[in-house]
């Protein structure tokens, strides 16, 4: 897996490659919680090329939701694939985020 | 993540049980057992010992974690060492299903969560309260549950676990009333998506309940219902000339019709012999093991 981290505006562009699963989702957690320890808030997640998330990796996302609705911030998922956004949403993930289909629609 | 005070299917249990300690009327069976063995899973998978996705369980950290119970079917996922299915190990681990629920039960007496009087299980207070933990009174999970259900808060992991467990098992009239499911019916179902094992109890109930309906329907008759059973132990005491079977389950005795009679008064077969006190009881596998001379 690898993170690529940009900022558009107030967003801070995470664009994650590869798989989130039993092997790195800590290490994901741990990368997105030191961005939040810097004092970021608002988050795009950038989907399109991630390949498979494991459950562990859906609770990140909910957990980073929680951690920045809780000081007003919030998470957008953006460039679903197919794959990841039946993921989300057969188990109800979706529903909870934000979503955009590309980076160009979300305003800085 | 820290142990909670209690795991998952210790409050699976106390929410199937009603003021005076008896447990709802579809848990008095082999669904239990199931609904116990995806809430093991799915405790593990909070602490990080599992993880799973739509498909699979795989395991994760396997370090103990300090629990009878967790820790044995941690044991046993470790040990088998290859993916499986979510459904299949719900399954395969709900043959413990006796010892889950006496470990479950001392563990909650031991917390003095319950207590036993007169061989009778009974809330230890007497209003449904849990003791209070570093001077922390925890709130029932009932009352917790409700409040995710009727607000619109994020849920927590733990609680969407429980969450999923109920709906996927038919078991929301534990926390809601009927017009309470349909109102929150949306928001009921969303949270109960959020767990892939949860989903997967709900296929597993499904396909055990049609398979005991099925044969239910297949062996109506006492007489289809016994030589089904004398058939099964057979097979398990490799008895291939019935003239070693007893006579109590070889046909052509007269003590065949006496035991037709009692499968008949019982409505099953699953039953036994003593031929000591020639008494008929249900069943008990260590009896037969000695009936046959092993």
């Amino acid at each position: 897996m690898n993170i690529i981290v940009k900022e558009k505006g107030k967003h801070l562009v995470i664009k994650v490659v590869g798989r989130i699963d039993t092997s790195n989702y800590e290490v994901f957690s741990n990368e997105l919680q030191v961005l939040i320890d810097e004092g970021k808030k608002f988050f795009v997640m950038d989907l399109k090329e991630l390949d498979y998330i494991s459950s562990s990796g859906l609770r990140i996302f909910l957990k980073v939701l929680k951690a920045l609705r809780a000081i007003e911030g919030d998470v957008v998922l953006c460039c679903l694939n197919d794959k990841i956004k039946s993921v989300f949403e057969m188990s109800g993930f979706l529903s909870l985020f934000n979503i955009a289909d590309n980076i160009d629609s979300i305003e800085d | 993540m820290t142990l909670n005070f209690l795991n998952i299917p210790e409050e699976i249990y106390l929410l199937s049980i009603d003021e005076n300690g008896d447990q709802h009327n579809s848990l008095r069976n082999e669904n239990f057992d199931l609904i116990i063995s995806a809430a093991l899973l799915m405790d593990l998978a909070l602490l990080h010992r599992i993880d799973s996705d739509q498909t699979y369980i795989f395991t994760d950290k396997t370090e103990s974690i300090g629990d009878t119970l967790l820790d044995g079917v941690l044991d046993e996922i470790v040990e088998y060492n290859n993916n499986r299915r979510i459904e299949n190990w719900i399954s395969y681990l709900s043959i413990h299903g006796q010892f889950f629920r006496d470990e479950i039960i001392t563990s909650l007496v031991r917390k003095s969560v319950l207590k036993i009087e007169n061989k009778k299980v009974l809330w230890f207070f007497s209003k449904r309260k849990y003791p209070r933990v570093d001077n922390t009174e925890l709130e029932e999970v009932r009352a917790r549950i409700r409040n995710l259900i009727f607000g619109q808060e994020l849920p927590d992991e733990r609680d969407i676990v429980i969450v999923s467990i109920l709906y996927n098992s038919n078991l929301l009239d534990v926390v809601f009333t009927k017009d309470e499911v349909n109102k929150y019916e949306a928001r009921l179902s969303q949270i109960a998506k959020m767990d892939f094992i949860g989903q997967a109890i709900g296929e597993v109930l499904k396909a055990y309940n049609l398979s005991i309906f099925s044969s239910f329907i297949k062996t109506t008759s006492a007489e289809e219902m016994l030589e089904e059973h004398v058939k099964s132990l057979k097979k398990k005491f490799r008895v291939t000339n019935d003239d070693n079977l007893p006579n109590w389950i070889r046909k052509g005795t007269k003590q065949y019709e006496e035991t037709l009679n009692y499968v008949r008064e019982v409505g099953t077969a699953e039953i036994t012999f003593n031929p000591r006190m020639k008494k008929y009881s249900k069943i008990n596998y260590s009896y037969y093991q000695s009936a046959f001379g092993e």
